[in-house]
């Protein structure tokens, strides 16, 4: 059956997932052209709407990069079709050059840049608050607050992108995209348009005057701030800002709250049940960058106190010190630089309610004693889940096997240099391969310099299949252009994994599951100038360890692919065609206790009894990949074998 | 089974359980039943292994999509110790918690650098606070319906059998047929075994 998503059911109500109501929102507003690079929380826009791209007529794309995205979307746009860019706030680093270009372009059709923020990185190396992207950037900012805003704004910011010509930034948070909420659903509006070039950069400026520079640059950004002016109007004429004047007087102050995206339904659920409905006005901001000064000026006109509930940093409550203090110096402002809420981190309802209490002047909620007694009692118990590569991933073997390598080579003497993905991991206990990592490709760039810094043990860099395609290559390249000899391994587990299985150039597969032409690893390498390249069988751990201490030995920056498939992709693989999953098994005779398997290389389906001083492998979780019986030195550990009249054997 | 003003359901385990799925499940019942819904899943970066907890709120005025700390009426637990860690951050006094007692142990306990607690200590802890604990191995109870992976449909069952869900129970086996992409037979199965542990305990 079709995913709801792209069913015609106009006034119906239904639940979905944030991200699926952003994709609802494109397929209800004729967005034509989707591009994306894979990202939590952002990932499953493009996830759903790949799904249904030719039942909607939709090209949807999952991009080498976001960078490579963005730009596919200001294609899209100048050729008169709606087009989407979506990505995780820091994938939208990526897009910095392309989006300061866009600015000064005109396009046919809306442009939209959907960014997703996750505040207290609960998938994310920081935190980070897109808005002063978009401040930095001069482009209008979007903020829905729940699942049925996050789809309806999606039609509202193409609209604001056609209206004004500039991209416009739909800015979503963790708590809106990881949601699901009832919405009620609109008309879908498919219809192709007409395929139409338009640029007005060019036509209007550059092949008008026939320069770029000093005469045309200042006039351009002039422009951006005249279409800029008029963004506030734009925005209140579509209902962007939504006014709850107090309806009650019981208070003697007249409190306001001004609030957008995610936190204003703490506000809400707070005023709800102490009983203040009504009691305070609310201004929600679904419109934070141009800042609504005549909106917020208005609100605050009678106001005797405003408190300011947004996530991520204090970007509304910053632009409304700097715009009262001209207007009304004396109306003090709280939130965040007051630290009236936390500075970091996801807000949360304790956090909103202690803030409001103290506002309002209401006693903040407390936890009963019996609670803090069984919290007490359960610390007690609770041991922390740290985060683990999983039972028979292939990463675990490949750096299992290169700190083999380094033994025999550099006396285990090595700095290892990581970034972004599953592989990262790596870097925790037991194995701790990395002793640093950086951003998306950083591995390599980063180790370049160590080299150059003059470090005589060897250099490694670890990067994925889909980062190494994201943004590996420039820095392999400059390892032959500058010669720095280091060590790159490539953990290529043939799906972009940590997102959630994504399919990238490799795996000649495009999002919407057509067959594509692979794009090699190894001949990007050669093409690169390295001269050493090996590819070799994470599960085969001799082979593995070959390969890498021929790496290590090899005198230039050498290249080893460690290639072999998700085990959570082959799983769900196997589960779809009835393959059946053969776990290994510990011989009790033979296992002496050592821990190797448990204490050093730590799979997740391995355990220790203490009791008995042996080893075990829980059936359930064991996926059969056999890398453990190459890591016990007691030859204690056995793959089982399917016997033809179908038992099970060692 | 009426809501009085909300409901507010936390469900916790181990990436790969399937506890967001179940909340999808709940959530789209209770549209359907023509209840506002708010489903929130928290979890980290892992595909297996992390904790995950999924928020459930069901009512007629609800805005917000995670369980305020120390509110939530059940606390659905797919293993022993993340249904602690749960209880312990989000079930109010007097909530009724299901666990299934079934462990995953973290790394740390199979590296034997912690200790995985005592099923009956976990119990005894929970019990300060709570109503009502029904434990079950939802594994077991699943292998036994042919499909050893829906341990999360069992304790689904569970729920509906205790009948504190505002709405009838083929609402929410209706919601299982829509989400859940194959073998519905033998889900609808491991929920109605679910069920028949819910209505013995909904006493």
């Amino acid at each position: 059956m079709t995913h709801i998503v792209a069913r015609d059911l106009p006034g119906e109500r239904v639940l979905l997932l944030g991200n699926e109501a952003v994709a609802r929102g494109a397929i209800e507003s004729n967005v034509e052209i989707v591009a994306s690079y894979p990202g939590t929380p952002a990932s499953e826009i493009v996830d759903t709407l790949a799904l249904v791209a030719d039942e909607v007529n939709m090209h949807v794309q999952w991009s080498t990069n976001e960078m490579v995205a963005f730009e596919v979307a200001i294609g899209g746009a100048i050729c008169g079709k709606r087009s989407i860019a979506s990505m995780k706030h820091i994938g939208a680093n990526w897009i910095v050059d392309p989006l300061m270009h866009a600015t000064y372009h005109g396009f046919s059709a809306g442009l939209v840049l959907v960014s997703a923020d996750d505040p207290s990185g609960h998938s994310s190396a920081n935190e980070q608050d897109n808005r002063y992207m978009a401040l930095l950037a001069e482009i209008p900012v979007l903020e829905p607050s729940d699942v049925q805003e996050a789809k309806d704004y999606v039609r509202l910011a193409m609209e604001l992108s056609e209206e004004v010509h500039l991209p416009v930034m739909l800015r979503l948070v963790t708590r809106i995209c990881h949601s699901r909420g009832d919405l009620v659903l609109g008309r879908m509006e498919r219809k192709p348009t007409e395929t139409k070039f338009y640029d007005d950069y060019y036509s209007d400026f550059v092949l008008g005057d026939g320069i770029v520079g000093p005469k045309v640059i200042p006039e351009m950004h002039d422009i951006l701030h005249q279409k800029l002016a008029k963004v506030e109007e734009m925005a209140a004429r579509k209902g962007l800002f939504a006014t709850e004047k107090r309806s009650k007087q019981t208070l003697h102050t007249n409190l306001g709250i001004i609030s957008s995206s995610a936190p204003i339904n703490y506000v809400h659920d707070y005023l709800t049940k102490r009983g203040m409905k009504g009691e305070v006005s609310i201004l929600k901001l679904g419109l934070t960058n141009p800042f609504p000064e005549k909106t917020v000026l208005e609100f605050t006109k009678d106001l005797d106190a405003l408190m300011v509930v947004e996530e991520g940093e204090p970007f509304i409550e910053r632009h409304i010190s700097s715009v009262l203090k001209d207007h009304k110096p004396s109306l003090k402002v709280r939130g965040k630089i007051t630290k009236d809420l936390p500075g970091v981190g996801e807000l949360n309802y304790a956090a909103v309610d202690k803030a409001l209490s103290s506002f309002i002047g209401l006693a903040p909620e407390t936890v009963p004693s019996e609670i803090i007694e069984m919290m007490g009692a359960a610390s007690k118990l609770l041991t922390p889940r740290m985060l683990t590569m999983c039972a028979g991933c292939p990463h675990r073997g490949a750096y299992y096997a290169a700190k083999k390598a380094t033994r025999t080579v550099s006396n285990a003497k090595y700095i290892g240099v990581g970034d972004i993905g599953c592989y990262t991991l790596g870097m925790y206990p037991p194995l701790r391969f990395m002793q640093a990592v950086f951003c998306m490709g950083g591995s390599i760039g980063v180790a370049n310099g160590i080299v150059k810094a003059g470090i005589k043990d060897p250099v490694i860099a670890t990067i994925g299949d889909s980062t190494f395609y994201h943004a590996g290559i420039p820095a392999l390249i400059n390892a032959t252009f500058n010669q720095a000899n280091i060590k790159v391994m490539v953990l290529d587990n043939e799906v972009t994994a940590m997102t959630g299985f994504q399919p990238h150039p490799g795996c000649g597969e495009t999002a919407t599951m057509k067959p594509t032409k692979k794009v090699s690893i190894e001949e990007i390498s050669k093409a690169c100038g390295i001269e050493f390249i090996r590819i070799a069988d994470p599960y085969d751990m001799k082979a593995s360890v070959d390969a890498m201490e021929g790496a290590l030995r090899f005198d230039g920056p050498a290249v080893v692919i460690f290639r072999r498939i998700c085990s959570q992709e082959f799983l769900r693989k196997a589960r779809r065609t009835g393959q059946r999953i053969v776990p290994c098994v510990v011989i009790d005779e033979m296992c002496v206790g050592c821990k190797t398997c448990v204490a050093a290389f730590g799979c997740p389906a391995i355990g220790f009894d203490k009791g008995r001083k042996k080893s075990f492998i829980d059936p359930l979780a064991c996926m059969g990949c056999g890398v453990c019986v190459a890591v016990c030195p007691n030859g204690a550990i056995a793959e089982r074998v399917k016997r033809e009249d179908g038992s099970e054997g060692e | 089974m009426p809501v009085q003003n909300e409901l507010n359901i936390i469900i916790a385990g181990v990436g790969g359980q399937g506890n967001v799925r179940g909340a999808q499940i709940i959530g789209t019942a209770a549209v359907r039943a023509g209840y506002h819904a708010r489903v929130s899943d928290v979890y980290g970066i892992a595909q297996r292994g992390g904790p995950v907890v999924s928020h459930v709120r069901i009512g007629k005025e609800i805005y917000g999509s995670m369980v305020e700390e120390h509110t939530a009426d059940i606390v659905i637990g797919l293993e022993p110790m993340e249904a602690l860690r749960a209880a312990a951050k989000f079930l109010r006094p007097g909530g009724i918690v299901v666990l299934s007692t079934r462990p995953i142990y973290p790394v740390e306990v199979n590296t034997g650098k912690a200790t995985y607690p005592a099923l009956e200590a976990i119990m005894a802890v929970i019990s300060k606070v709570s109503r009502k604990v029904v434990q079950l191995d939802a594994t077991k109870i699943a292998e036994d319906a042919g499909i050893p992976i829906a341990a999360n449909i069992v304790m689904l069952g569970v729920l509906s059998g205790l009948g504190i869900l505002p709405f009838p129970e083929e609402a929410i086996k209706q919601s299982i047929r829509e989400n859940i992409p194959r073998s519905i037979e033998q889900n609808l199965k491991a929920f109605d075994s679910g069920s028949a542990i819910g209505r013995a305990n909904s006493r």
